[in-house]
């Protein structure tokens, strides 16, 4: 990472000392329990501890942060249709709303507080980084911890991250971030994941915008009177687009895509690499990644693939599972779609968790991306139980698809 | 409008409901939500397709049969507001059976000291009186439609121990199941045969709960009702389909089945004396998510009325003549074929399998022979003794060198100390393996725990702990849980009961399981993961309910209650409870320390 200016740096400290008092002072003696991200050690009960702190030697102490009661999330697939939100606003019963943006963003390099190299990737490659766009008049208001969000990114060019990802960065407040090859972002605080749904990285609507996080995705809404009412309402200016509504306890992250892992946390359990486009769609995946996670395998049923290391002994324990119940005949192994592919999503949704070798698509012809599942309900069953989610139930059903959500249960 | 009322609405406006939302809300939400687009089409074709002819009942019978089965509504109020009783039962299931198994096996005297009542000593001493049956049998279902008719009638034969034919004819045509012995077969369209059958095997078909319902009411110790039904003393049970899920899977065979939901209210009137169901009637739950899940179908479900119903007529029970059953002339060379499952007769010798010096009063040596499975290493020899129905089974090897217990107890075993060293029980109690220093054991048999355990320890075989790299090495108890410093959670059971047969412990460096088995096939299962907060929730249709006081969330697709508590992620799992049934199932554990 090239030297850069030191007055960023000094104004994100001066930011952050800020938002830790503002953080401490919001967020101690709210009620309810805590929000957790999926690795991140819960509160107990009553306490809503959370940590909130970065590994580096700039991270802030402890702060105490209050469970979230939870707007409600209205998401759409592909984004939000033009006029989604204006629609929503007019909508009898709603009292707020915000707008969420989201894009992947290619992450270059980050620096320590101090100025000193943490990652830098090479010339050409990228580090994929799930980012939010949020709104500053509004997004305090509707999200409850959100006022930390909104005092932390108030200087241009700073970034909020999510606690996951600031363990993952190696990097706490003052940090910096090169993204898209020029632009330099400065961390001003680190929150619980629940306050940013588990967005590696979270801007205002003005960064965004020139660092390419625009895609509108989700709206958070507070309203009074009955959900079912306030829904229908909102139903109507869906323009043709299918709708998820979450709230509460519903879902763990208020986020569009809310029903995997955000990648924050997938990244946790099976690491980070950084990749090349080789064209708009497959990637090239840091070779050293490669060969210490994917490993080349002989399933029961399905045969050879190649799938993460760490998922291999779940997806053999289904497979056997299916053996011992006599339903193997349920997944045709001549129509198994493999497992370790590293791609786009094609709907422009960032890197597929088939990047990183969790999820597997099974019976593909007669389940395809969009299309109406023929997975009989004793294989999704038996995945589920290995905690491999099932893609048949999404806003855009992926009947065939798979993927890492949960250690067995 | 979320999407589990959108179906239900679907379903509604497809019966004419008046109460149905109005179609407006309905229609918006349809439109945009594709799933429920896509159930409302499913739903229409299925609805179609169900609405067959049925072919004329007997005179009379249609109408004889909603007669009986019609519940004044002064009944169904009483049987809703017995229903948190019954939730109370299913969560106190462990402490009960658990109390049970420790006092029976402290009894020692191979009959329970229960209840006279109860249902477990009921079908354990009844079991134990049945040599043969004879029965003339009907089955009636409602249709899509809602309407109650004849769908299959037939008989039913018993030879003790395990011989059993079921003959029906319906809409699907005739079915013919049987089981003699070594061979089991079936013959419909085609007929398939399977030749070298284990005695009691399960994979061979071995509906003996159609004849008296052991694995379904042996651990319940719940009572019956005596009354009278067409002149004959029986025992009225009231109970859920999936405690009889066995029963009623041996019953509903061969035709056309209409679904029913595992929380569907059963009524059985089994015979006073031998046990034996006279008459089975499933009715709908009146649960909300049953109402989702009947909707996701789309099936018609008024209110009240049986949905199935089975009777047993002209019982004979023990009369002498009842010719041994058998396979259809011809049907081993059919073109269904002939299985070989490997089974081979012979006398085994103690050098090879331990003989029990104790026994159940009344049991007899039956079938003994060897397992040759195909690509199989181990020789595994295996010897029966019966009582009637009751059965004995000790299954063994002297050559066993995998790194788990020998007998496919399944994942999760609680190990239990005796005089003879540790014991491994399974989740329900039905077998238990013993690990010795030259020989691997499995006993199971449709007898209580206690006497499994007293046969065990009258083999003279010592008991080893499994190595510590085995998969069931994490087998534990509440106890040991305890002493150990283990926060987890866990069924109210007290140290002193744990040697029930209820609920089996796993536990790891990350992670504890439970697993909590009830009568039949009720049962949940409890996995604590440490250091994880909620995941993100798989089912569309998932709601926030307080479990434990905690913000949790009910996946109804998946049949889970999950929250976060002391930093775990707890996921409570149950093909067979209610939403209901699991929070305050829920609400009932405990920690073991903290």
């Amino acid at each position: 990472m090239s030297a850069t200016p030191r007055r960023l740096s000094l104004a994100g400290l001066a930011v952050a000392g800020v938002v830790c008092g503002i953080a401490v002072a919001s967020l101690v003696g709210g009620g309810g329990s805590a929000a957790n991200g999926d690795e991140t050690p819960a509160a107990p009960t009553g306490a809503s501890t959370t940590r909130a702190t970065a590994p580096s030697s700039s991270a802030p102490p402890p702060v105490t942060a209050a469970a979230p009661a939870g707007p409600m999330l209205v998401w759409t697939t592909g984004g939000l249709p033009p006029g989604f939100a204006d629609g929503i606003a007019a909508v009898p019963g709603v009292t707020g709303l915000t707008v969420v943006r989201g894009d992947d963003l290619d992450l270059d390099g980050t620096e320590s507080a101090a100025g000193s190299p943490v990652s830098e990737v090479r010339p050409g490659w990228f580090i994929p980084l799930d980012a939010l766009a949020v709104d500053l008049a509004t997004y305090g208001r509707v999200v409850p911890g959100g006022d930390v969000v909104v005092a932390a990114l108030t200087t241009p060019d700073s970034a909020v991250l999510g606690a996951t990802s600031a363990e993952l960065r190696g990097i706490g407040i003052g940090g910096r971030l090169t993204v898209g090859g020029a632009h330099e972002l400065t961390v001003t605080a680190v929150v619980p994941d629940a306050v940013v749904a588990a967005a590696e990285v979270v801007v205002s609507l003005e960064t965004g915008a020139t660092i390419g996080v625009t895609t509108p995705r989700s709206v958070l809404v507070r309203y009074t009177g009955a959900r079912s009412d306030v829904e229908r309402g909102i139903t109507a200016h869906r323009d043709g687009r299918q709708v998820r509504f979450r709230e509460g306890a519903e879902t763990a992250y208020l986020r569009h895509g809310d029903a995997v892992l955000p990648q924050a946390l997938i990244k946790q359990r099976f690491g980070e690499f950084a990749a090349r486009h080789r064209d708009g769609t497959w990637l090239e995946l840091d070779p050293a990644w490669v060969a210490a996670n994917i490993v080349e395998v002989d399933l029961p049923v399905l045969g050879r693939t190649r799938c993460h290391a760490l998922v291999v002994p779940m997806v053999e324990g289904a497979l056997a599972e299916l053996a011992n119940a006599g339903l193997t005949s349920l997944v045709d192994p001549a129509d198994f779609g493999g497992c370790y592919a590293p791609r786009l999503i094609g709907t422009g949704l960032g890197v597929s968790r088939h990047a990183w070798g969790v999820a597997i698509d099974v019976n593909v012809a007669a389940n395809p991306l969009g299309g109406t599942s023929r997975q009989d309900p004793r294989l999704v069953a038996v995945m589920r139980h290995w905690g491999l989610a099932w893609g048949g139930e999404w806003l855009r059903p992926d009947p065939m698809h798979f993927e890492y959500l949960s250690p067995p249960r | 409008m979320i999407c589990e009322r959108a179906r239900v609405a679907v379903s509604e406006r497809m019966d004419g409901v008046d109460a149905a939302p109005s179609s407006a809300a309905l229609e918006a939400h349809l439109q945009s939500c594709g799933t429920c687009a896509e159930f409302e089409r499913l739903a229409l074709r299925t609805r179609r397709a169900l609405r067959f002819d049925l072919p004329p009942a007997p005179d009379g019978a249609v109408e004889r049969v909603i007669a009986a089965v019609s519940v004044p509504p002064s009944a169904r109020t009483q049987q809703r507001s017995r229903r948190p009783r019954r939730v109370v039962a299913a969560v106190a299931l462990f402490c009960t059976c658990a109390a049970a198994a420790f006092v029976v096996t402290r009894a020692r005297d191979g009959v329970a000291p229960a209840m006279a009542d109860d249902r477990a000593t009921f079908v354990a001493q009844a079991q134990t009186r049945v040599q043969s049956l004879q029965a003339a049998v009907a089955l009636y279902q409602r249709d899509a439609a809602g309407a109650v008719g004849a769908h299959a009638a037939g008989n039913l034969t018993y030879v003790a121990p395990e011989g059993v034919l079921l003959r029906l004819t319906g809409d699907g045509g005739a079915v013919e199941i049987g089981v003699n012995g070594e061979t089991a077969w079936r013959a419909d369209a085609t007929s398939t045969v399977i030749r070298g059958r284990e005695p009691f095997d399960a994979a061979g078909w071995s509906p003996l709960d159609l004849i008296v319902p052991v694995d379904a009411f042996g651990r319940d110790e719940a009572g019956t009702s005596a009354t009278a039904r067409d002149g004959h003393p029986v025992e009225v049970v009231t109970t859920t389909v999936a405690q009889i899920d066995e029963l009623l899977t041996a019953l509903r065979t061969g035709q056309d089945w209409r679904p029913l939901h595992p929380a569907d209210t059963v009524t059985l009137w089994l015979d006073a004396s031998s046990a034996v169901p006279r008459r089975i009637e499933v009715a709908a739950s009146p649960d909300a998510d049953r109402a989702a899940w009947a909707a996701r179908l789309g099936l018609a479900e008024p209110a009240g009325g049986a949905l199935f119903i089975a009777e047993l007529t002209e019982l004979r029970v023990n009369e002498p003549a009842v010719a041994p059953v058998s396979p259809p002339a011809g049907s081993s060379t059919t073109a269904g074929g002939a299985r070989d499952l490997g089974f081979v007769d012979r006398t085994v010798g103690e050098a090879e399998l331990p003989v029990p010096g104790w026994l159940p009063a009344g049991m007899a040596p039956y079938r003994s022979g060897e397992r040759r499975s195909p690509g199989a290493d181990d020789a595994v020899v295996v010897r029966t003794w019966t009582n009637g129905r009751a059965w004995l089974k000790l299954t063994g090897t002297r050559t066993w060198h995998r790194d788990q217990l020998f007998g496919s107890l399944g994942a999760l075993v609680r190990p239990v100390s005796t005089d003879t060293g540790v014991v491994y029980l399974s989740e329900d109690g039905s077998s238990i393996a013993v690990h010795g220093a030259d020989v691997d054991l499995v006993l199971t048999g449709s007898v209580g725990t206690a006497e499994l355990q007293r046969v065990v320890e009258s083999l003279g075989v010592r008991g080893l702990a499994v190595p510590a790299w085995w998969a069931e090495s994490g087998s534990t108890t509440v106890d040991d849980l305890q002493r150990a410093g283990r926060e987890a959670l866990v069924p109210p059971i007290g140290s002193e009961t744990d040697g029930g047969a209820t609920v089996t412990i796993s536990a790891t460096d990350d992670r504890v399981d439970v697993a909590i088995v009830g009568p039949g096939a009720r049962g949940a299962r409890l996995v604590l993961l440490d250091g994880l907060g909620a995941a993100p929730s798989e089912d569309p249709d998932a709601r926030a309910v307080e479990v434990r006081g905690i913000a949790g969330r009910y996946s109804p697709a998946l049949g889970e209650l999950a929250w976060v508590e002391r930093g775990r992620r707890v996921v409570l799992t149950s093909a067979t409870f209610t939403a209901a049934e699991l929070v305050e199932l829920a609400d009932q554990l405990r920690w073991t320390s903290g």
